[in-house]
Parts: structure tokens; sequence; C-alpha cells
């Protein structure tokens, strides 16, 4: 019974969403045990979490301002709706850019922050689409899954995102222990590119130019991290 | 975060003309521009800018190669699921106005089924936003309300299509099948259906009228 309420409820992705958000969260947390930084980091990255919430919910109103003078429009409705794919996505810009600000202020410490985040956003990303059961487009593979009693079989992304988080966040650890870590901006190349090439095994919605919005905002991460400079931390590991 | 290291970089904004002047400036535009130009003397400077320009070039491949394989794979799956990017169930029901509808594979216009129930709140909330964009594309796409009465009383859906005067056509899954077919475990519950029979959006739950005629737009285009 509980099985099957907990089937249908990662069902609806939000709730997955929200679900693979706070493990990612839990895990950052964990991971900053017993330093001085804990408090402020996981204070800015609960608040990021919740303008991202906020502007995503509220998305369809600031897409389209013209609503507000709508006098047929119900509000309340708002508060039931979901939010918009677009709304995800500047709400996910508002969250970095409240972060950087942070960042900026020194409230929190970049190099630290650098050092964490990259765990709890592979945690995320891997709880989210194996909750989510997350298949791909057909495939002939024998690696293949099936689900519903279908005639094809499908790639399982859900199994895909633990072989790259895991082995991605084994490679960052190792790296660390040999003294020589991953910096943030190649992780962050390293990861856009690594979830680009997974939406090849993916059904999309073209969005702009032939391209999805997941898959422009990716390419949009990796040739910007591309064009920031180099940290202090990585200019020392090479020289 | 790496503009800010670049901004603790001394040599290197001595070697750039006015840096030091322009640094007090908070300027996002200047300390973009400041860090393309790091990022091109770093490069030449450390062997590193053809290693840059490489994955750049790369990355340019890979968006190539994505709008290919999304453009293989827009026909979606033959398996029907309901989820996107496979083909919707098919099925045959009857509705309020004694009609029989069909969905079963390619059609001429694209369709949006709305699963609902009289009893439910956030239904009664999105009933005239429905309406509203039924009424301004109706000549586009097939809209049906799929009124879920094995869990409703049919009389008490009949009075919310007056109450609200739905004009499209209501269709009564009597049996729960079509219910369950779709995997519907919240309502409302809406699907959008492109003209191969695939389904393109699934949204639980109640969305305004904005984003709904988002969605109606793309499905349409």
């Amino acid at each position: 019974m509980l099985l099957r309420l907990l089937h249908q409820l990662t069902n609806v992705e939000w709730l997955s969403m929200t679900l693979s958000g706070y493990l990612g969260y839990l895990v950052i947390s964990r991971m900053l045990k017993g330093e001085s930084t804990r408090d402020s980091i996981t204070d800015v990255l609960f608040k990021s979490g919740l303008i991202l919430l906020g502007i995503w919910k509220l998305s369809p109103l600031l897409l389209q301002p013209s609503l507000l003078s709508d006098d047929s429009l119900n509000l309340f409705s708002f508060l039931l709706s979901i939010g918009t794919n677009q709304g995800f996505y500047m709400g996910l810009v508002a969250a970095v850019c409240f972060v950087l600000w942070k960042i900026q202020k020194g409230i929190i410490p970049a190099d630290k922050f650098a050092e964490v985040f990259p765990f709890g956003l592979l945690t995320c990303f891997m709880v989210f689409f194996l909750l989510t059961r997350n298949i791909g487009t057909a495939t002939d593979w024998f690696w293949g899954v099936s689900i519903d009693q279908s005639v094809n079989k499908y790639h399982p992304i859900g199994v895909y995102q633990l072989i790259f988080g895991v082995s991605t966040g084994a490679f960052l650890a190792l790296s660390k222990r040999k003294g020589s870590p991953v910096s943030f901006r190649s992780f962050l190349i390293w990861f856009s590119l690594g979830q680009l090439m997974m939406t090849f095994f993916q059904f999309t919605t073209p969005f702009f130019m032939g391209l999805s919005m997941h898959q422009i905002f990716y390419l949009l991460v990796a040739g910007i991290s591309i064009l920031l400079p180099m940290s202090g931390g990585e200019r020392k590991s090479q020289s | 975060m790496g503009w800010i290291s670049t901004l603790k970089r001394s040599k290197d904004m001595a070697s750039f003309p006015d840096q030091k002047t322009k640094l007090d400036s908070s300027s996002f535009v200047r300390r973009l521009c400041f860090s393309f130009y790091s990022v091109r003397s770093e490069g030449k400077r450390g062997g590193k800018y053809v290693k840059r320009v490489l994955v750049f070039l790369f990355i340019i491949v890979l968006g190539v190669l994505a709008i290919y394989n999304n453009m293989q794979t827009k026909n979606g799956s033959p398996d029907q699921i309901p989820r996107p990017g496979f083909t919707a169930p098919h099925f045959s029901l009857s509705a309020l106005n004694n009609q029989s509808y069909l969905v079963a594979g390619k059609r001429d216009k694209p369709v949006i089924l709305n699963f609902w129930a009289s009893w439910c709140g956030p239904c009664r909330q999105e009933a005239p936003d429905l309406k509203m964009i039924y009424e301004k594309y109706q000549d586009q796409l097939d809209f049906y309300a799929i009124n879920m009465t094995a869990n409703d009383d049919l009389e008490s859906a009949k009075s919310f299509v007056k109450e609200f005067g739905l004009p499209f056509p209501i269709l009564l899954d009597e049996k729960g099948v079509v219910s369950k077919q779709y995997q519907v475990i919240s309502i409302p519950t809406t699907y959008f259906i492109d003209t191969d029979g695939i389904i393109k959006q699934k949204i639980i739950g109640v969305t305004d009228r904005g984003s709904f005629e988002e969605y109606v737009k793309e499905l349409v285009r």
C-alpha cells in the first residue's frame, strides 16, 4: 500500500524534484559537518531553493504581466497551479545570482561551496531520475528496460544518471584525495556536457532552433563555464 | 565565482590597459569583458588556449548532434503508454451528446484530453479558462473533457457542464477504463496529443490560463 502510494506520488514531477533537492541539500549539509561555514552555506542554499520555487510558481504572472489586469482571471488558481518550464529556468538563474551575490559579499566562502556543491547536485540528479523511473527513447541494446508491458525496450535514463553521478563523484573525491582537486569550472563543463549527451537518449520537444530547453540550458552552462577565467586554485595547480 | 577570482588577479590587471581604474566600477559588462580578456591571455601563456578552443568546438559539435538527434526521435515511440514521447493509449468513449469519440493514432487535428470530476475543486477553478481557450482555438484542435463517471455522479456532472456552459464534448468514462489506461492519479490531469497521436505534454494539477495557452500554441504550431 505504502509502496503503491510512493510509486504514484513520485510520478508527480515536482514532488520528486522537491524530494531530490532536499536529499542533495542533506548531502551538502552532511559534508559540511563540523565546519564553521556550514550554517551560512546551508542557509544560502535553502533561501535559493525558496527563490527558485517562488519564481517557478509565479512564473505565469511574470511571463505574462497582462494577466494581472485581466478581470476574469481567477487569482486563486495561481495558488493551485503549477509553474512553467520557462519559469523554472528563470528561477534557476535567479537562485544562481543569489548564491553569487552572497559569495561576492563574503557571506559564504567560494572555495568551500565549490567543493561540496557538485556532490549535492549529482545526488539531486541521480535521485530525481531514479524516483521518476525516467526512461528514454527505444533501444535494441540488451540493457534496455520495458515498462507497462511495452513491446519495445527503452534507455534506462535513471541508471545512466546513477552511473554518471557515482563515477563523477568518485573521480572528484579521488582527485581531492590525491591533492589535485577538480575545479568547479571543469566540473560544470563535464557535468553539463554529460547531461547534454544524456538527452540524446531521451524524447525531447524542440523549443528553439531544433534544441529543447534542457539542451539549450546545458549548452549555455558549458559555454559560459569555458569562458570564465581560472580560479586561484586552478592556476596554482597548473603552475 | 569565476570573475570574483579574476578580480583578485593583480598581475593580469596590471597588463590590461586602464584596468586598475576600471575595476572600481561594479559594471557587469566590464567584468565580463575582462574575463574574456583574461581567458585569452591566460590561455596564450599556459598553452591552454588551444585546449579551450577545442572544448568549445566539441560543445558546438554536440549542439549540432543534439539538433540532428531531436529530428530523428521526434516521431516518438509506438508503445501506448501515457507519458510524453509515447503514443497516446487508444480508446473510444461516448459523450453526453450521445456521440462517440475516438483517440487512436494519427488524426487531422491535435487533441487535448482533460480528466475531471464534478466534486473536484481545482477542476471548478480551471473550467472557465478551459472554456475560453477552447473557444479561441477550436478550429485548430479537438478538446475532450473526460468525466471520470466511475467515481462521479452523472447528474452532478451534467449540472457542472450546465453551470459553466462547457462547449466541448464531455466524454463519459463510466467504467473507469480510460482513466486507468491514462494512469490518472490526481485530477485535473491534462494530456496534449499531436496529430501523430504522440503525447507532447502531461500536466497533473491545475494550470493557469497563460501557461495552458502556451502549451496549446506549442501543440498547434
